[in-house]
């Protein structure tokens, strides 16, 4: 065991060791936080994947990954709009369809925009200087920002809260308060996720993109499209990160034009938490993330939370750089 | 660059009177409904005095500034917005600013040249008085120069306490939870708010966060409802999503009282706790506008001016008052200068010298901290109404039958003497 | 006239002008130095020159950054953080911010060694930040930094017993000089000596003190780009393994890299302290870094004269162009007639209302725009320009190939 991966191996201990005595202290109080952790870690993971697989490919930071997904999110509450006979109140037939509709639409037209981003800002950067394609995903983050800035201005937009709710769609067990939607947010990231780990490990596409993030000029030598390639990779990320826009929604039900600043940023530290380019590790990463935020929230302090965080991501990158399963890009 | 200058100060209200043209700025973030609904309320102000033939002779051009920067105020955005007002000699007075942080990076410069500001929303009480919980003293921003700054508000340290006053005696809360948004303003009320209620025998669970930061509350409000908290507080405003965690209350199952200042008695107050609204209080600083007679008729006449619905706000009238205090300053300032164009430094000393002045919320006199002598507090509570009109007229876009309601004042005026 | 010739070549002025980069400096400086007076001249206030002078806190952050990312070629997407432990060393040490800290006391230093002070801490943080992670290889340095950025700000907003908090430290002292000279580029009529001069707000006298700088600055960065340590540098951005095996201690190198960037982001903080006179933790934001990273690139990275076009052309856009275009377009409408835009009717918001809606996405747009034309930045440096010519080429070659070869 090295010097580094002991540094790492105490820190987790000690934090484990802290939150265990909580558990034993307050028991239902840390059962609770542990759901609001996994509900808002399953959405991180589901933003992180698109870090993860487009670093993992172009060696890009996707900056406008996160307001792709604040858009989805977006788009969701417009298509909602469409929808009449839909009720926060009781749960319909009609909410139902609206929501089955809503997914599909807004993933895919998510998928669409990354997939323009890609060809207009990034593709003809692709033997510029390195930082040039960074400052157009700046750009582009901004560009995004501004789209839902100019629809509807500074102010917080409501989604409607069309999943089940209220009583008889909650339970308490054991002291622990849980919700419908905390339980459908996880099982469809989980979903989700399961679905993209079956597609890159069975796929044919899936094993072009890995062979792309390994080796671009030997896959191309093997007859592998490329641009194609690249372009798929931006698609998935988008319907993982439209999905998890619309996931938010649901869940919180208020949602602003910068949104996606903070959530990508912290959806990008779980990327590279899990090890960049590595898939389970980016659901892993955000699980974790999601977790600590909620556990710092409590037990030390909302305002320490994102001391929290980015301490623990230098922390990890000093003694472990690989990150917790271990990167998988390979050193150019 | 100077024709961009040239055309920034573009007039809005154009014309030139008899006697020639003074100018008046606001520095607002008009990217915000609170700061532009503030705007209004000067711009019909001096709409209606150059209607009535301007201030003895002269028209009144009203400038407004916007001290947004990517969407959010930015102190930087004031000072430079304050510096090219100073560096245009017609320029006599502004309104505003809007936020207490920007005030204070502005104070320092305005005061070099004795340049009146009224700011019609800042609360934060170190801007004029030398409290032991300040960081500063308000002699050292301005620079050893003599008050330039005033402000037709009351501030924090009478709104906090009201709010705790009436938390603990009428609501009989022994326990809550406070949450700041980090801002000046926020972090300032949550304070006050604290120190009353401890003071009062109550306890106090303090926290704050960052919008940029935060989105889920629920762990914090679920370790406040563990601390055997009985309601929460709120410093902050709505553009921090100060009322988002008023939802999320409803999400952890915890129904309790929700209190907070006056950045969230608004719209948008309503709609981020959507579903959860009703039974959120907030106090005003300032006689609610309905509890004075005489007042219904200028928000008449401003209501068809301005007919949006976000066009009204909570400091509207706060802002057409300090519009007109300022406005009357200058007039008296014409006098001494008999008649011709005032120094500013002739304007400050009669705005500082303004007694008894009439405005819609009340008869202002200022002390020689800049502050006035009002000192009402408002408390407003949401409930579910008939007729909006009939209350505050402050309401949710979706939920647009639960309006804010007057439900008590307290005058610190009289109590303290 | 030959001896004139003989000067005149001997000089090697005309190739001197031929190069652009010389060219650039010297337009620059020419309008640096007649700035205050033809703008005080023009518009009769010192609003431009106090702006100049802002904006040249900007230009010392582009020129300390592109020591990191343009001659090391290290991402650093935390700078803002040296920027405000340079502004907050200052403002602690010359404001009455600490007499109401734990220790019961302010100081207050002068101005002139806080300069250096700022300079030194925001150095020696860059050195402790850089020294465990700066071993690590690809884009894991900027990752650091990105949570180095986020961490700072929010400490000194947590720590404010200390530092005031989100109130910030106010009343910043101003610096001072036993004698200073005003004359008709102040917009005095004389010229005349002052005996004990305050800055207190002085347009421009801030602006002389950052002009100051910024060439004290300019010259040190270029002698150190031309240095041995400059060449290491440039080995280490093209080729580690291979800058290694000559012989280069990597580690040390990109050290000094990152730490005397940090240093002028010190520097900076402190100017900046004094002349906002307010140091607030809002002020140190993620934005800042991205704002600065793309002075640098737009400008184009490693070009010192390139960077200080990019800096002030982003300064100029943000804080002018795209901050007065609402009130550009209101009195525009106004001006031919079609005023009835500016009022808000149903969905439409008014036209001034949408322009400053836009102002973000008009950011974006212009963000992607310059750098698909122009990936390698406005001025990009000589070295690096061939380069990209020469990488274009072999790319081209390779499709070539492959295309042959399918």
């Amino acid at each position: 065991m090295s010097v580094g991966d002991f540094g790492f191996f105490v820190i987790c201990l000690t934090a484990i060791v802290l939150l265990a005595a909580q558990a034993v202290v307050h028991p239902s109080e840390f059962a609770q936080i542990l759901v609001f952790g996994l509900a808002d870690g399953a959405i991180y993971a589901l933003v992180a994947l698109g870090y993860t697989m487009v670093y993992g490919i172009i060696e890009l930071i996707n900056f406008a990954h996160g307001d792709v997904f604040t858009l989805g999110a977006y788009v969701a509450a417009a298509v909602m709009g469409f929808f009449a006979g839909t009720s926060e109140d009781t749960f319909s037939v009609s909410n139902l369809v609206a929501l089955l509709v809503t997914f599909p639409a807004a993933m895919l037209l998510m998928g669409a925009v990354n997939i323009t981003i890609e060809r207009v800002a990034y593709r003809p950067l692709r033997n510029a200087p390195r930082l040039a394609p960074l400052i157009t995903a700046i750009g582009m983050s901004f560009l995004l920002e501004g789209i839902m800035f100019v629809w509807s201005g500074p102010f917080t937009v409501h989604v409607p809260d069309l999943l089940p709710h209220g009583p008889g769609f909650n339970t308490t067990i054991g002291g622990v308060f849980i919700e419908f939607k905390d339980v459908f947010v996880v099982v469809a990231a989980a979903i989700l996720v399961s679905l993209l780990a079956v597609f890159i490990n069975r796929s044919k596409l899936g094993k072009a993109m890995r062979a792309t993030a390994q080796d671009r000029d030997a896959s191309q030598l093997m007859g592998i499209n490329i641009n194609r390639t690249i372009a798929a990779t931006f698609f998935i990320g988008a319907l993982l990160a439209g999905a998890g826009g619309v996931i938010w929604g649901l869940y919180f039900n208020a949602i602003t034009y910068n949104l996606g600043f903070r959530t990508g940023l912290v959806a990008f530290t779980s990327a590279v938490f899990g090890g960049i380019g590595n898939i389970p590790g980016a659901a892993l990463g955000g699980m974790v993330i999601g977790l600590t935020a909620a556990f710092s929230d409590a037990y030390i302090g909302s305002k320490w939370t994102q001391v929290v965080i980015f301490g623990i991501l230098i922390g990890v990158l000093v003694f472990r750089p690989t990150g917790l399963l271990g990167m998988r890009v390979p050193e150019k | 660059m100077a024709t961009l200058i040239a055309f920034a100060c573009g007039s809005t209200s154009g014309g030139g009177g008899a006697k020639g043209t003074i100018k008046i700025g606001s520095d607002l973030p008009t990217c915000t409904a609170g700061g532009k609904s503030t705007q209004n309320g000067i711009d019909f102000a001096i709409k209606q005095k150059n209607a009535a033939g301007g201030v003895s002779g002269f028209t009144i051009q009203f400038v407004p500034f916007d001290d947004c920067r990517q969407a959010a105020y930015s102190a930087d955005a004031g000072v430079e917005n304050v510096t090219s007002m100073l560096g245009d000699s017609k320029f006599l007075g502004m309104i505003g600013p809007y936020n207490s942080a920007v005030a204070k990076a502005e104070i320092p410069r305005a005061a070099a040249q004795s340049f009146t500001m009224v700011s019609p929303s800042n609360t934060n009480p170190c801007l004029t008085k030398d409290l032991s919980t300040c960081s500063y003293h308000p002699q050292d921003l301005r620079g050893g120069k003599p008050n330039n700054y005033f402000r037709v508000v009351t501030t924090d340290d009478y709104q906090g306490p009201a709010m705790a006053d009436y938390a603990y005696k009428t609501l009989n809360l022994k326990n809550v939870g406070v949450l700041d948004d980090s801002t000046v303003f926020g972090a300032g009320i949550a304070d006050t708010f604290s120190s009353e209620f401890k003071k009062l025998g109550g306890t106090v669970t303090r926290d704050s966060y960052k919008k940029e930061q935060t989105s889920d509350w629920r762990s914090k409000l679920l370790t406040f409802k563990a601390a055997g908290a009985q309601a929460v507080y709120v410093g902050g405003t709505d553009d921090q999503n100060i009322c988002i965690p008023r939802k999320q209350m409803k999400q952890i199952g915890w129904d309790a009282p929700y209190m907070g200042g006056d950045g969230i008695e608004t719209p948008d107050c309503i709609n981020q706790a959507s579903g959860n609204e009703v039974g959120i209080s907030a106090t005003s600083a300032g006689a609610d506008a309905t509890q004075i007679p005489g007042a219904k008729s200028t928000i008449d006449a401003f209501r068809a001016a301005f007919p949006q619905p976000n066009d009204f706000g909570g400091y509207t009238m706060q802002a057409y008052d300090a519009t007109n205090a300022l406005m009357a300053a200058i007039g008296r300032a014409i006098n001494d200068a008999n008649g011709s164009m005032p120094s500013r430094e002739q304007v400050r000393k009669e705005m500082a010298a303004t007694k008894g002045f009439v405005g819609v919320i009340g008869t202002y006199d200022f002390d020689q901290n800049g502050d006035n002598s009002l000192k009402i507090v408002s408390i407003y509570t949401v409930q579910a109404v008939s007729d909006p009109t009939q209350s505050t007229g402050v309401c949710g876009k979706t939920a647009s039958k639960d309006c804010f309601v007057w439900k008590t004042q307290f005058d610190f005026a009289k109590s303290s003497g | 006239m030959p001896a004139a010739r003989s000067l005149w070549s001997r000089l090697h002025l005309r190739e001197r002008i031929r190069d652009r980069d010389t060219a650039v400096y010297g337009v620059l400086l020419i309008v640096a130095l007649v700035w205050p007076m033809a703008t005080i001249f023009a518009t009769g206030d010192t609003f431009l020159t106090s702006q100049a002078a802002h904006a040249g806190t900007w230009v010392l952050l582009a020129v300390g950054l592109n020591v990191v990312v343009g001659f090391a070629g290290l991402l650093d997407l935390g700078y803002a953080a040296f920027f405000a432990i340079g502004a907050y060393s200052y403002a602690l040490f010359a404001s009455f911010q600490l007499a109401s800290s734990p220790l019961h006391h302010a100081y207050h230093l002068p101005f002139w060694l806080m300069l250096f002070v700022g300079m030194f801490v925001a150095a020696a943080f860059g050195a402790i930040l850089g020294f465990p992670t700066l071993r690590l290889r690809g884009d894991y340095l900027a990752i650091v930094t990105l949570g180095f950025g986020e961490i700072v700000p929010q400490l000194f907003l947590n720590l404010d017993q200390w530092t005031g908090g989100i109130n910030a430290i106010g009343s910043i002292d101003q610096p001072s000089l036993p004698a200073w000279i005003t004359g008709p580029w102040a917009g005095a009529n004389d010229i005349a000596i002052v005996r004990d001069f305050n800055f207190s707000f002085d347009p421009v006298a801030y602006y002389v003190l950052i002009v100051i700088l910024i060439i004290g600055a300019v010259i040190l960065v270029n002698n150190l780009h031309r240095s041995r340590l400059g060449r290491a540098w440039m080995a280490i951005r093209e080729d580690e393994v291979a800058a290694a095996a000559m012989g280069i201690n990597t580690v040390t190198t990109k050290l000094l890299a990152f730490a005397i960037g940090a240093s002028f982001s010190g520097f900076a903080g402190a100017y900046y302290g004094a002349s906002f006179g307010l140091v607030s933790p809002d002020s140190f934001l993620f934005v800042v870094s991205v704002t600065v990273l793309v002075m640098v690139v737009l400008g184009g990275m490693g070009n010192i004269a390139g960077v200080i076009i990019g800096a002030i052309a982003i300064y100029f856009l943000l804080n002018s162009v795209l901050s007065s275009l609402p009130a550009n377009l209101q009195s525009l409408s106004n001006a031919i007639g079609l005023g009835w835009l500016n009022n808000s009717n149903g969905a439409w918001p008014g036209l001034s209302e949408l322009a400053q809606r836009l102002q973000f996405l008009l950011y974006g747009l212009i963000l992607v725009l310059m750098m698909l034309l122009r990936p390698q930045g406005i001025f990009p440096s000589r070295i690096r320009e061939q380069e990209l010519k020469h990488a274009v080429a072999t790319e081209e070659e390779t499709v070539v190939e492959q295309a042959h070869a399918s």
